[in-house]
């Protein structure tokens, strides 16, 4: 019986990539009409043929051929808009499989209408609120985030330049939908005033002055909730009942100002007493805080911004564990910069809601064109560095004689201390430089220090140089070739790597590459490994057909702060992304 | 624009959801019992007269089982006891790392409340006293032993009149081997800040060894060791707030078992008092034999 139901969806997956692969192939690119409505929606296929390599890690699964797949569809008419979707991970990749990302359904399903005053939907949404500091609902496919609420959501425009959302529902548990055993929900309120845009005067003359605040709650019924007290003694041993808040408040006022090129902004949030298997139930209130500077002018760009966050991890269920995204009500943004080279990406940093204080500064310069030092087409430079602690933290005194922080306040911290742990630092140096129409190339250094023990549970401090350059040569107006060289140095953890990739595109439609990742600098001989990766696409208007072969090592995926793990695996991949 | 705020006003006021959890965060069992009815409690304390009220202190000494000199501390207390009388009300807590039990004290005295205001209160030595839990030296409520001390600061506490009036009624299930105690607090003031009130269990005549100028003595009698609290460490709220007017009346119970203890029921009393919640003074004090 489970075996035919595993035939049967399957052969649902295969119709429906057929399907999609036809339509793509005779490029059905555009929206369709319906009526006076249209009908928009969006593919994606992911397979891939798991080989198992004990040498890398990558294991056997038992059902060798697995995929994540979806589709989306909209349809709109005017100011109405209903959607829906459906996901298939009932035998997903199995970095899916082991964040809980498994299952079938309709994952997304969602009424709309909006005028020029307001706008109701009622049923899945994403929402932010300012910086999402309190609130930010939200979807990233790649790493298995999906944060939807499913309930009902108002925006309401009373004037010009007033922006007020107010929503409530219930976050999305992967693919549990049973909602009506649910005892937890959220519901939030935002006004943003935009002073610019109520009154035109301000921004005729360059200003920008908004401000912002928001309240956000989310309410859990309270259950019995068992601490152990005196573990270390064990004559007082013994278990202790907490009192559990059932509905936790955060609030968040932000504002910003700018001038031309010059903006300035902040928001400050504030979470009330939240015991939670993050914070080791503990009942001190969380704040963050996160200011921003940017200038720019011509050929200069410059940005500077902080962050601090104290036990700001807002979930809604306070048992969830942390090891996912699963149930964040929000989000504690990484405002270090963000990299695509491969061997830095797995040290990438992961914001920590609960404890971090850093800033971050970039500069970006262009030497002007048609100089001696730019060239024809000017030079490129960017400077960033940012540094990242832990905050400073005091034990509250009955911490040492129960011998637990939970079911006390935890902790106290000065709120402008850097703690004594470096988390992470990045110093970088990137060139940028078009010598002709032809070649182009970009070369970067950057120096990574990254705390492995506290943000990946394993090993030291990290430290690593890494040199990319990045040359591309554009053969004529349709053929390209692009070639990648990495070089990490290191001493811990794998200690040092080499990458380079070959990628040959004909435009608009072919593009395939060659890639290999090195371990020489492992200490274990055997452990040094070649991590190869042959890559073919085939792109006709919205639609991407890609192969792939190779092996992928094991680490962590990273984006925008929040990271997840990737089990090591070798094999054979299909994709297939369409939309319409 | 004045009804865009109202508006948004409202909706905080829906939306806004927070439960403030005070402290204590955590209990170690379920104390809630039903209080006695102000009728049945007079008729077995017996009639309250007001004008015979006046105010007991509390005095908590910190204490362990080989600190060598604190057998000096316990005959401090006794002076003062007789010189005092009901007057004053005396906690005998173990804690600190004298009181840690070993091959020669192997009896563990120590409570998790009493280690729990050992750590409050900043200790970091024994013996030392506490009056009323009142500042005595800067913001710390610990007073030494030495130079008469403990006597001075007893002579010099406050003395104004009382604002409650605390009575005891203790009920004790012998099959059951389950204490319910109860106390009526009569306001006899308009108090400002909350106000709450703490059970705590102590014991007399605990034959266990005790470190004396340095000689182990095997058959030490110990006096007034807190066995616990029955509602906490800092207690609970007088009638759900902490709040009451002048001559209100409220009823607080509170049981603990007896089971696998061993406690002589006997040698025990209920020592009941109420705090400001706000300075944490202890404002009054009762007493009372489990048996009488």
């Amino acid at each position: 019986m489970a075996k035919k139901r595993k035939l049967t969806y399957l052969l649902g997956a295969t119709a429906i990539l057929f399907m999609v692969t036809v339509l793509g192939a005779s490029r059905l690119n555009a929206q369709i009409a319906v009526g006076n409505g249209k009908i928009s929606g969006e593919f994606g296929f992911s397979g891939m043929y798991y080989i198992p390599d004990s040498l890398i890690g990558a294991r056997a699964v038992e059902s060798k051929f697995r995929a994540n797949t979806f589709l989306s569809l909209q349809y709109s008419n005017g100011g109405f808009t209903v959607g829906a979707r459906y996901e298939f991970y009932l035998y997903p990749l199995i970095d899916f499989e082991d964040i809980g990302y498994k299952g079938h359904g309709l994952t997304n399903y969602f009424a709309d209408y909006r005028n020029s005053f307001i706008q109701v939907t009622a049923g899945t949404f994403y929402e932010q609120f300012g910086n999402g500091l309190t609130l930010r609902m939200y979807e990233d496919r790649q790493l298995g985030v999906d944060n939807s609420l499913t309930g009902a959501r108002v925006r309401i425009t009373p004037y010009k330049g007033i922006y007020i959302k107010g929503l409530v529902g219930l976050e999305r548990n992967n693919f549990d939908f049973k909602l009506d055993d649910r005892k937890d929900y959220v519901r939030g309120i935002d006004a943003e005033f935009s002073f610019s845009d109520m009154f035109p005067v301000i921004s005729e003359k360059g200003f920008t002055a908004i401000i912002g605040g928001n309240f956000v709650s989310k309410y859990e019924k309270a259950v019995d909730k068992f601490i152990t007290i005196y573990p270390h003694i064990d004559t007082l041993k013994q278990d202790a009942q907490i009192d559990l808040p059932q509905n936790v408040a955060t609030w968040a006022a932000r504002a910003a100002l700018g001038y031309k090129g010059f903006r300035l902004e902040g928001e400050f949030a504030q979470k009330e007493n939240d015991p939670n298997e993050s914070n080791q139930y503990i009942y001190k209130k969380g704040n963050a805080l996160f200011l921003s500077a940017t200038y720019s002018m011509k050929g200069l760009g410059v940005s500077a911004s902080f962050i601090r966050a104290d036990n700001m991890d807002f979930r809604s269920q306070r048992a969830a564990q942390t090891i996912t995204s699963l149930f964040a009500i929000n989000y504690i943004p990484a405002i270090n910069r963000q990299y695509s080279y491969q061997l830095i990406g797995n040290y990438g940093y992961a914001s920590q809601p609960n404890g971090q204080i850093g800033a971050q500064l970039q500069v970006n310069y262009q030497i002007p064109r048609k100089t001696k030092v730019g060239g024809q087409y000017g030079t490129d430079i960017t400077f960033n560095f940012s540094r990242f602690h832990d905050i400073d933290k005091t034990p509250v005194p009955m911490t040492d004689s129960l011998g637990t922080a939970s079911g006390t306040d935890g902790y106290k911290s000065k709120f402008f201390k850097f703690g004594k742990n470096l988390l992470y630092q990045d110093i970088g140096l990137e060139l940028s430089r078009r010598f002709d129409k032809h070649w182009k190339l970009i070369l970067a250094y950057n120096f990574i220090s990254y705390n492995l023990e506290l943000l990946q549970e394993h090993g030291k401090m990290f430290f690593g140089h890494n040199v990319a350059a990045d040359l591309t040569c554009k053969i004529n107006s349709k053929h390209a070739l692009r070639l990648e060289l990495q070089h990490l140095y290191a001493k811990e953890d794998t200690k040092s790597w080499v990458y380079a990739m070959l990628e040959y595109s004909i435009s608009p439609h072919w593009f395939i590459s060659v890639g290999d990742q090195y371990n020489y600098g492992n200490a274990d001989k055997d452990m040094r490994i070649h991590y190869f990766n042959v890559t073919g696409a085939f792109v006709t208007g919205t639609t991407r057909i890609g192969l792939s072969f190779g092996k992928t090592r094991e680490g962590i995926l990273c984006v925008g702060g929040v990271c997840r793990s990737v089990p090591a695996s070798y094999g054979l991949g299909l994709t297939v992304n369409t939309t319409f | 624009m004045k009804r865009n705020i109202v508006f948004f006003v409202i909706l905080i006021c829906l939306f806004w959801g927070c439960d403030k959890i005070e402290k204590p965060y955590m209990h170690l069992n379920d104390t809630k019992v039903e209080p006695l009815s102000v009728a049945k409690f007079d008729s077995i304390a017996g009639t309250f007269n007001a004008s015979g009220v006046y105010r007991k202190f509390l005095f908590e000494e910190f204490t362990g089982s080989h600190c060598t000199n604190c057998p000096d501390g316990h005959q401090t207390l006794r002076d003062l006891k007789t010189v005092f009388g009901d007057t004053m009300i005396i906690v005998g807590i173990h804690a600190g790392s004298l009181a840690e039990p070993n091959y020669e004290y192997p009896y563990e005295f120590r409570v998790s409340e009493g280690l729990q205001l050992y750590t409050d209160f900043g200790a970091s030595y024994v013996p030392f006293g506490v009056l009323n839990r009142t500042r005595y030296n800067g913001n710390s409520v610990i007073i030494p032993p030495t130079s008469g001390k403990w006597k001075s600061t007893i002579q010099q506490r406050d003395k104004s009149a009382p604002c409650a009036a605390v009575q005891i009624v203790n009920q004790y299930d012998n099959q059951r081997q389950m204490l319910v105690s109860n106390a009526k607090v009569t306001m006899l003031q308009d108090y400002p800040n909350p106000l709450y009130i703490a059970f705590y269990i102590i014991e007399d005549k605990i034959i266990k060894p005790q470190l004396n100028h340095g000689v182990r003595i095997p058959d030490y009698e110990h006096s007034h060791v807190l066995r616990g609290s029955m509602n906490g460490v800092y207690g609970k709220p007088l009638n759900g707030t902490g709040i009451l007017a002048k001559d209100s009346v409220c009823l607080m119970a509170c049981k603990i078992s007896f089971y696998e203890k061993d406690w002589a029921k006997e040698n025990c009393q209920i020592v009941a008092f109420i705090r400001d919640n706000t300075t944490g003074e202890i404002l009054q004090v009762e007493e009372k034999d489990i048996q009488n």
